[in-house]
């Protein structure tokens, strides 16, 4: 449908700008894809910026000096919208093709139809289906591969959105059929958002509990760890003492221990008594936490049912989500030890072709994957790292969700081919997503103060050029956090019923 | 360097001059402004009068032409298009508007040189708002305002020998225009803006001042050199008009003996705008519409009625018309080539 005409202007139309004048009752708004033809064949291009003008309203003074403009001239009449828009592809034989020929003004400009926009943007029809192209009735469905291989980052202020898209992403992942390619999902959770995905939802929520487990309690073996890996657990350990550490371990190599016994193999050999004492009393400080054992355990727990044990291989199933529901830990520590010993792990298996391919969500990731911080503060850090960097090449995906992305390791972050972006308001963030994140022009990157809640900016491998998008409704149960006030009137109201208890076992015992 | 500033120094002398000059004359003017004349036998004005701005109700139309040209090696071409604008305004409030566009005309001709490319051009511009001022009266309008004289301007009359047919179809249109108007009730009203007519200052010698007290006369030597507008710049005061007059008979059209004009400051900081009607009635024609010219006029700086302002945005030819008109042809003949005064290689 034709929406306006191309027009002249000192440097447009160019290959890489043009502008068109908006018919009377055109619908055509900022961020949506237009289509013109060019010599070389259907422009692609999407509205940058739609400008209203008024030669009436042109000139300030007689704005301002018109005693009667309204009442004496048609000035509607004048008001025209110009669109701005930046090509983005000719599509020419089946082919997409960088332009290099500008549109002729005069040319008309024309709604892109649903079908020719998702074949451009690269859309499959068994792809990722995350909402929908913003002023477009079409579906956003991503290719898996070129959305997860090379790793995805969600970059959005608090409340804009994330976990919900997050909620989706997962929803998609378990919902896969076998032919279309199904992965193994890994959600390090850290509030406990995601735990509801195995839990028995109401009925107007999809079940997804026969594909989900959250991991509530975790064993790791001590035998499965460095001495440099336990190292990084126990700040301030000298290098004599990791040396001396490093030797025991592989003295043990092959068996299986707690740390509480290794701290007595310490004890027991001829290391120097002082060095002995510290090694022993943070092998015990670690044995204290908990979270080691001589086995491997985790312990999921379903509301109202018995709880079960596994091993971390057996939860990395095709089609099925390891939820690590890191809510109960407090201490920032435990929660970066559960982080390196698991994500290590599934590397390691994937590597060897034990698992199938997985995909990895760190959520609040700039937590566990500082800018800037050392290795002792953020110990997983390292092997997140890692496998930012070679986990392409096994098919081991991470997924980073941070609402600090300045904060986040820029390694990471750079080797994050897709991101998703939602409303961002923090100068700083925004900033550096500009400079990280591919294709991104400026008045892209100053849309992101203005997307609203579940609105968000796809950019980079997934999609041939940015988009913004409406992410879809979740089917899976959100358990809704309570607001401020309900909380208080439920608070106070227990307090009164509990009051008129004790008045009535006050009164029954007078 | 030196030249130049003297140069501009001697002009600049003779401006401030000239201008010191305009400012007696004018003040000389406005001192005689309250002073009762009669002119031809049917008005009786003073020399300068107030105008009474009242809220315009009624159907105003404006018509406006646009035109361009380009001399090629071979031929000359000419664009034209007119434009007709209906506004309906109620206790001086749009209620409503509307507009009749012609066909953008593109003609060829050889002329003999640029004089005669400008005149064609003013001709075939004018043909196209009289035929559009025609088909706008059809929508009976109560005014209906020419952006420009009400006859073919003095400077075209040659095309009386040289392009005879063209002129007498002009002059034809001219005439019906005229009639039909005068026939539906619609006052036509030529607004003239940039005038460089004298009329008001030979008026004012030649019928004025003679009959003034020796005393008074000697304060208005040389009026006849100053242009109207000029002159009344500052006589005029904002919403103030001069008095009703006839033209001299215009010469060609039927209706050249009832051509009557007077100027009018619609703006405070502008320059007045003569405005002429044929009329039988020109002091209750004149009285009445320079209220509502002036009732169409909004802008300080600017004192051109909203109808023509419209009309003439709507009429604008900008040059890439003739650039897109002149690709559209191709250039594979000397006859289109562009000159060579605009081609120079350096």
């Amino acid at each position: 449908m034709p929406v306006g005409k191309v027009i002249s202007t000192q440097d447009s139309p160019s290959p890489t700008f043009f502008a068109f004048a908006i018919a009377k009752g055109g619908k055509v708004h900022k961020d949506q894809f237009i289509k013109v033809k060019t010599e070389e064949g259907t422009m692609l291009a999407m509205v940058d910026n739609i400008i209203k003008t008024n030669r009436y309203y042109a000139r300030a003074e007689t704005v301002v000096d018109a005693e009667n403009l309204e009442g004496l001239f048609p000035v509607e009449d004048w008001e025209f919208l110009i669109g701005q828009a930046t090509p983005i592809g000719v599509l020419a034989d089946n082919l997409v093709r960088r332009p290099t020929l500008p549109p002729s003004p005069g040319e008309g400009v024309e709604e892109m139809e649903p079908g020719l926009l998702a074949r451009f943007l690269g859309f499959k029809p068994n792809g990722i289906n995350l909402g929908q192209v913003i002023h477009h009735e079409v579906p956003v469905r991503l290719s898996l591969t070129r959305m997860f291989q090379k790793h995805v980052a969600i970059l959005a202020m608090s409340g804009a959105g994330k976990s919900y898209l997050t909620a989706v992403l997962l929803e998609e992942l378990l919902s896969r059929q076998q032919k279309d390619g199904r992965v193994a999902t890994v959600v390090f959770d850290v509030h406990g958002e995601y735990a509801a995905f195995a839990e028995k939802p109401p009925a107007d929520c999809q079940d997804f509990s026969n594909r989900a487990v959250a991991v509530r309690q975790i064993r790791i073996p001590a035998a499965s760890l460095s001495a440099g890996e336990i190292a990084l657990f126990l700040p301030g350990m000298t290098p004599v003492q990791q040396m001396e550490l490093n030797e025991v371990v592989r003295s043990m190599e092959g068996s299986r221990y707690t740390f509480k016994e290794l701290a007595e193999v310490v004890q027991g050999s001829k290391i120097k008594p002082q060095t002995k004492a510290a090694l022993s009393r943070g092998l015990m400080n670690l044995h204290m936490t908990g979270l080691f054992g001589s086995e491997e355990q985790l312990t999921a727990k379903r509301e109202g049912e018995k709880a079960e044990t596994y091993r971390l291989r057996d939860l990395l199933v095709p089609g099925q989500a390891l939820i690590f529901d890191l809510s109960g830990h407090i201490d920032t520590k435990r929660k970066q030890i559960i982080a390196l010993w698991a994500a290590k792990q599934i590397f390691r298996l994937r590597r060897q072709a034990e698992i199938p391919p997985v995909i990895m969500f760190v959520e609040e990731a700039h937590n566990f994957i500082p800018e800037g911080v050392s290795r002792e503060l953020a110990p997983a850090k390292s092997i997140f790292r890692t496998i930012a960097r070679e986990g392409r090449k096994f098919l081991c995906s991470l997924v980073v969700i941070s609402q600090r992305p300045i904060k986040l390791d820029t390694t990471v972050l750079s080797q994050c081919n897709t991101h998703i972006i939602m409303r961002i308001t923090n100068p700083y963030d925004k900033d550096h997503i500009g400079k990280g994140s591919e294709g991104i022009t400026v008045r892209t990157l100053n849309s992101l103060t203005t997307l609203q809640v579940g609105e968000a900016l796809i950019t980079g491998e997934a999609v041939r050029c940015p988009i913004f998008m409406r992410v879809r409704l979740r089917t899976s149960w959100e358990k809704k956090a309570t607001d401020m006030e309900t909380d208080a009137v439920a608070y106070e109201n227990s307090m009164a019923r509990e009051s008129k208890k004790l008045e009535a076992v006050n009164d029954a015992f007078l | 360097m030196t030249d130049l500033k003297e140069a501009v120094n001697k002009v600049s002398k003779r401006l401030a001059a000239r201008e010191s000059k305009r400012q007696r004359l004018s003040s000389a003017v406005r001192r005689i402004g309250n002073q009762n004349f009669r002119i031809g036998g049917k008005t009786q004005d003073r020399l300068i009068n107030e105008v009474a701005r009242v809220p315009v109700t009624g159907r105003f139309a404006g018509v406006d032409g646009g035109l361009l040209s380009r001399s090629f090696h071979g031929i000359d071409l000419i664009v034209t298009r007119a434009v007709g604008v209906i506004f309906d305004y109620k206790e001086g409030t749009l209620a409503g508007s509307s507009n009749l566009h012609a066909d953008l005309k593109v003609i060829d001709v050889e002329s003999g040189g640029p004089g005669e490319l400008v005149l064609l051009a003013g001709l075939s511009r004018m043909e196209a708002e009289l035929d559009i001022a025609l088909q706008t009266l059809e929508h009976q309008p109560d005014y209906l305002l020419m952006d420009g004289p009400l006859y073919p301007h003095p400077s075209t009359r040659v095309a009386k020998a040289s392009h005879a047919k063209t002129y007498r179809t002009i002059i034809r249109k001219y005439d019906l225009l005229v009639r039909r108007s005068r026939a539906t009730g619609c006052r036509l009203v030529g607004v003239v803006e940039d005038s460089r007519s004298r009329y008001f200052s030979n008026l004012l010698c030649e019928v004025i001042i003679p009959n003034l007290p020796p005393e008074v006369r000697a304060s208005f030597p040389e009026v006849q050199t100053f242009r109207d507008t000029v002159l009344l710049y500052d006589t005029l005061a904002h919403r103030q008009r001069t008095f009703i007059f006839k033209l001299k008979e215009v010469p060609d059209v039927a209706y050249g003996k009832d051509i009557y004009a007077f100027y009018i400051k619609t703006a405070p900081h502008d320059r007045p705008i003569r405005v002429e009607l044929v009329t039988d009635h020109p002091q209750e024609d004149g009285e009445t519409t320079a209220s509502a010219i002036l009732g169409l006029s909004t802008f300080s700086t600017y004192g051109i009625p909203s109808v023509i302002i419209e009309a003439d945005a709507r009429a604008k030819l900008s040059e890439p018309y003739m650039d897109y008109i002149e690709r559209m042809m191709g250039r594979t003949t000397p006859l289109l080539m562009r000159l060579r005064r605009e081609g120079r290689p350096i």
